[in-house]
């Protein structure tokens, strides 16, 4: 469902919009509106407000996701503005994923001071991190950055999966089959172009989804974290050192070594637990019967 | 002789269905060295708290927390001053597989890094029949907050020496929806209802 929202949207809007208008809005549309609607399918409602769940905010943090990639796509807005979008963007989803752990923290000042410490730090990573998706949309090729978004979201969500949250896992999956339909959108109709503003939204729902993750599934490593943190820079590497006859295939094979090593760490530490551990699977009591 | 025997025989039922009768506890009986009102501090390794939830519509599933703690006032002379308080924390979720536990507690399930623990929190209290006591309180579930009445069977107190102190228990059960309180993801696995045998020990302050 996901997906479809988003290619119905981009190529619907190639047929009405000037191709070059559509461009600005409609992948960061089709993007949020696929990834919206995969989110309440996942939680089977439509959360109240304010939710109670971090997981909950998710959904309405889609919203903010979409002001920021239509920041990020407007053509005649001041790179002032929009460095300060993204500040407030990653701080506001840094705040509402981290505002559980304050509460928590009860009165305990160290803990809390701890907690203020990161927080700035985690905001500043964030950043960074959009910024290196960000050069990657402007500078990359074709479908080159939206590709690498698509495995990004595609690997955390089966690491999440695989550490223990199919939840969260489902949610980088809706917003990963989203971003295959605004790409698959653009392939089919070749009007409008997956530009910055996608990519930006895209970002701002995996930021969401993976902190919340490290938050609150114990899994959930620094180490896994940071994996799927460095593919958009693991991309922007392979595509500044490309041949001409690799193409943009080199980038998209540097982005997927980090997802698929946080995928074989994800796997190993989920059959770290206890051998005899029948959640793994199916017991198959015919066959120990016929044993 | 047979006669001086019968009377004697119903004599004494009388003394005793008398002595019977006068002692007849309302609530629950006072023991030796209990004072009107008693303090006691839950002894989380002898208290119990067991969940049971169908599991595919075909089957129930049991599973424990291991850590209770809280505390319970037993007013004798004024029972509805009594006051109950509970905390479990989720993380001590114990269902026999450590990949389930983990699983129950990601933000799928319990959310235990998120909402570390349910409590329950009485607002009143009235003495039942016999040894029980109905209690009102409010049940915190993943920070949903919802009102909750249990009744209480007072199992019994007294000193037991040097090594327990004094005692006194207490158990009860209840059945809640997980559903109001948030926790209602793929309702097709797993039911609705969770039915909760709490079991709780405590020793006197």
């Amino acid at each position: 469902m996901p997906g479809l929202v988003g290619l119905v949207i981009v190529l619907g809007s190639g047929r009405v919009f000037r191709a070059g208008i559509a461009s600005e809005w409609a992948p960061t549309v089709g993007l949020c509106a696929g990834a919206g609607g995969g989110f309440v399918l996942v939680l089977g409602k439509w959360p109240t407000f304010p939710p109670i769940q971090s997981s909950e905010w998710i959904v309405y943090l889609t919203a903010l996701a979409l002001g920021g990639g239509v920041v990020e796509s407007a053509r005649l807005i001041p790179d002032g503005v929009r460095w300060a979008s993204r500040t407030l963007v990653c701080a506001l989803v840094v705040g509402v994923v981290s505002r559980r752990l304050f509460v928590n923290a009860g009165i305990d000042p160290a803990t809390i001071k701890i907690l203020w410490a990161m927080a700035p730090g985690v905001v500043v990573i964030a950043i960074a991190s959009w910024r290196a998706q960000e050069r990657l949309a402007r500078e990359g090729t074709g479908a080159l950055p939206a590709l690498v978004l698509l495995i990004a979201l595609a690997g955390l969500a089966v690491v999440l999966t695989l550490v223990g949250s199919l939840k969260l896992g489902q949610f980088a999956g809706s917003v990963a089959s989203a971003m295959g339909g605004v790409l698959a959108g653009w392939w089919i109709g070749r009007r409008v172009k997956p530009g910055p503003g996608p990519i930006a939204a895209g970002w701002v729902l995996l930021l969401a989804i993976l902190l919340t993750g490290y938050a609150y599934v114990q899994g959930l490593s620094p180490i896994l974290a940071g994996l799927v943190l460095v593919c958009p820079p693991a991309a922007w590497i392979g595509q500044v050192v490309r041949h001409r006859r690799t193409g943009m295939a080199l980038a998209v094979v540097c982005s997927l070594l980090p997802i698929v090593a946080a995928v074989l760490i994800a796997w190993e530490r989920s059959h770290d637990l206890d051998a005899d551990d029948p959640y793994a699977g199916v017991q198959r009591i015919a066959d120990d019967t016929r044993a | 002789m047979m006669s001086r025997l019968a009377s004697a025989i119903l004599g004494l039922s009388v003394l005793l269905v008398l002595v019977g009768v006068s002692t007849r506890p309302d609530a629950a009986p006072a023991a030796e060295g209990a004072n009107n009102a008693d303090t006691f501090t839950i002894d989380g390794v002898h208290s119990n708290v067991i969940f049971k939830i169908e599991h595919l519509g075909v089957s129930s599933f049991f599973g424990r927390f291991n850590d209770v703690s809280g505390s319970f006032l037993l007013d004798r002379e004024n029972p509805d001053q009594s006051r109950v308080e509970i905390v479990v924390k989720y993380k001590s979720v114990d269902t026999n597989a450590s990949r389930r536990d983990r699983h129950l507690k990601s933000p799928d399930f319990f959310n235990a890094d998120e909402f570390p623990t349910i409590t329950f929190t009485s607002t009143s209290v009235t003495p039942g029949e016999g040894d029980t006591f109905k209690v009102d309180g409010k049940f915190t579930l993943l920070g949903t907050t919802r009102p909750l009445s249990v009744t209480l069977n007072w199992i019994g107190e007294g000193d037991r020496g040097a090594q327990f102190g004094y005692r006194g228990g207490f158990d009860t059960t209840f059945t809640i929806k997980r559903s109001d309180f948030g926790m209602d993801w793929h309702p097709e696995l797993l039911g609705d209802d969770v039915t909760l045998f709490v079991g709780i020990e405590g020793q006197r302050r």
